[in-house]
């Protein structure tokens, strides 16, 4: 169950969201020539919907290790360094999600400060927002999970 | 000078970064973090900006038309193209190449994007280049060139973020895509010619006739009416760029589970797990440089920029080609979007003053990124191509290389005489201001 969950979590998310985007523009689509109408959440569920597919999706990517890296200079090194070069890369690659993790949480906080109400959706943008820190989270989870993998090939090779 | 410094150690940072292999946009958000830091701004911005970057409603679009392009390709549809174009052009010495240019210009018109593209009628196109005793490497390499045109012919992702962070209408846009888009699918097709006709590839296929054709039209009559429903859509003003994606997604799925019956559950699962695979390594960027664009503000750079080209302000030309060197030498490097995002803020404002179409700038930038797409050590569509002919890269980025003549040639072009770029636009929307 739990490996189900890990091996799917992001795939069926981003499927999810994609489909409320998609299903978001349609319904404007069908609602402006079959009922002359108009959906006034729909713009917004379509937007956040490609927010979290993308944020879900980037690491997605990360799992599956279709990030767009600039490897061939790298791969020129010496053995050691290559590694050295990689595992570097990583640490500020972490870095800079730790950072964001720290900044969207920051952000989130003000939001619970002050009211803002999607005008769509009517709902507080807080409860949409406070899920920004959580994909950041399991960006880095997905980092440390192709260590893991590297780990278990017996350090073979490169963790990319 | 003092200026200078911030816009500097962010270059170098985001260089460093990325030669030790941190991933593009993650360099990109690190580099963006240092800008912040030497400016004094504080570092919430990102959040605010990995939020509010995707706000725009048109990016919307971009998923959408990836999401179209896959369920056409497994639906089906790109078969249905490549038969019709074998009968248009399959019977003339280098047949299957030519065929594969058309079928990219087809599927192009229903797809946004120069790999998608090369995927769906490469891995249908190539095999069979193969077969008629084609050097693999230039197989791959026609597949990469033509399908490079999925960017520049519309419905174009490239145009859409182009136009997001100009200003430009993206339908504008849209149409002064196709002309240069037809011409440089014209321009590859006489090099596939000229090299086919000396390694003797292929011409053994039927003579051409019409009512084959005729047949090949009404068989694939579904997949030639998707480029009527997007683009007329748009035009006649019936559809906004969005809603024609979300149209195009609904009858990718409509005509691939009902008329050619060729997605099943999991070829659904993959379009939708491929989608959400490519926004999130590409669209991603866009969270990083949203903060980026606002930094080139506050440095001032374009005002640099302008500054230092200030000597070459009575020569356009000149500077549009500086430009257009520097974009090709960058798209080696970069991803185009970034390309797209990072350099339109800096050098629009140049070129806008010194009297050139923003429109035109736009056609010129995308055509620049294709290159790009075309070019090692980051050439997507030769990533692509290589992947299916089985071959390494460096096979794929030799055999393209007379494929890069045409679009050399129209960046020339493009640079001397670019008035034709805009005919079509203007005579729907009137010529603009």
């Amino acid at each position: 169950m739990l490996k189900k969950l890990n091996q799917y979590f992001e795939e069926v998310l981003c499927t999810f969201f994609l489909s409320v985007v998609f299903i978001s523009v349609i319904t404007q689509v069908v609602l402006r020539f079959g009922f002359s109408s108009a959906a006034v959440w729909a713009e917004e569920t379509a937007v956040y919907g490609l927010i979290f597919a993308t944020y879900l999706g980037a690491s997605l990517g990360i799992k599956r290790r279709e990030h767009v890296r600039i490897t061939f200079i790298v791969l020129s090194f010496p053995k050691k360094l290559k590694v050295v070069s990689i595992i570097l890369a990583d640490i500020l690659w972490l870095g800079f999600l730790a950072l964001m993790i720290v900044q969207t949480i920051v952000y989130t906080k003000l939001l619970f400060d002050v009211s803002y109400v999607l005008p769509g959706l009517k709902i507080e943008l807080r409860w949409l927002q406070m899920f920004m820190p959580l994909t950041f989270c399991l960006m880095v989870y997905r980092v440390f999970e192709v260590y893991w993998e590297w780990k278990k090939t017996g350090w073979k090779g490169l963790p990319l | 000078m003092e200026f200078f410094n911030g816009p500097i150690v962010m270059a170098l940072v985001f260089v460093f970064t990325m030669i030790i292999g941190v991933p593009i946009p993650f360099a990109a958000g690190i580099a963006t973090v240092a800008g912040l830091i030497i400016a004094d701004i504080p570092l919430s911005l990102m959040a605010l900006s990995a939020w509010t970057a995707f706000e725009p409603f048109p990016l919307v679009t971009i998923p959408l038309f990836i999401l179209a392009g896959q369920l056409m390709e497994h639906g089906g549809m790109s078969e249905k193209l490549v038969t019709i174009s074998k009968k248009l052009v399959g019977a003339y010495k280098g047949g299957m190449g030519l065929v594969t240019v058309v079928a990219c210009m087809f599927f192009a018109a229903l797809s946004g994007s120069g790999p998608a593209t090369t995927a769906a009628i490469g891995s249908i196109t190539i095999p069979a280049m193969k077969k008629e005793g084609y050097d693999s490497g230039f197989a791959g390499g026609i597949a990469a060139a033509a399908g490079a045109l999925g960017s520049m012919i519309p419905p174009s992702n490239l145009i859409i973020i182009f136009a997001l962070v100009s200003d430009v209408s993206i339908p504008r846009l849209f149409l002064a895509g196709i002309l240069p888009g037809i011409a440089l699918g014209l321009m590859l097709m006489v090099v596939v010619f000229i090299i086919s006709l000396k390694n003797n590839y292929g011409g053994a296929d039927a003579k051409f006739q019409f009512r084959p054709l005729l047949c090949a039209l009404w068989d694939g009559k579904w997949a030639m009416f998707a480029p009527i429903i997007i683009l007329g859509g748009i035009y006649a003003g019936i559809f906004t760029p969005s809603e024609a994606a979300a149209v195009a997604v609904a009858y990718g799925l409509f005509v691939g589970l009902f008329i050619y019956k060729g997605l099943t559950v999991k070829k659904l699962v993959e379009a939708f797990k491929f989608t959400a695979v490519v926004i999130g390594t590409v669209m991603f960027i866009l969270g990083s440089t949203k903060a980026f664009g606002q930094l080139v503000t506050i440095y001032d750079i374009p005002e640099s920029i302008l500054n230092l080209f200030q000597g070459l302000a009575n020569h356009p030309e000149l500077v549009l080609l500086l430009i257009g060197i520097f974009y090709i030498f960058i798209g080696m490097w970069l991803e185009s979007v970034a390309q797209i995002i990072i350099f339109t803020a800096v050098f629009l404002p140049l070129v806008t003053k010194l009297g050139i179409d923003p429109v035109v700038f736009g056609i010129f930038t995308v055509l620049t990124c294709e290159i790009g797409f075309l070019t090692p050590p980051i050439g997507i569509n030769l990533f692509v191509a290589a992947r299916i002919t089985g071959d390494s890269i460096e096979k794929i980025s030799i055999g393209v290389l007379p494929l890069l003549v045409p679009y050399i040639l129209m960046v020339l072009i493009l640079v001397y005489f670019s008035d034709w770029v805009t005919y079509l636009p203007d005579l729907v929307y009137g010529v603009s201001k």
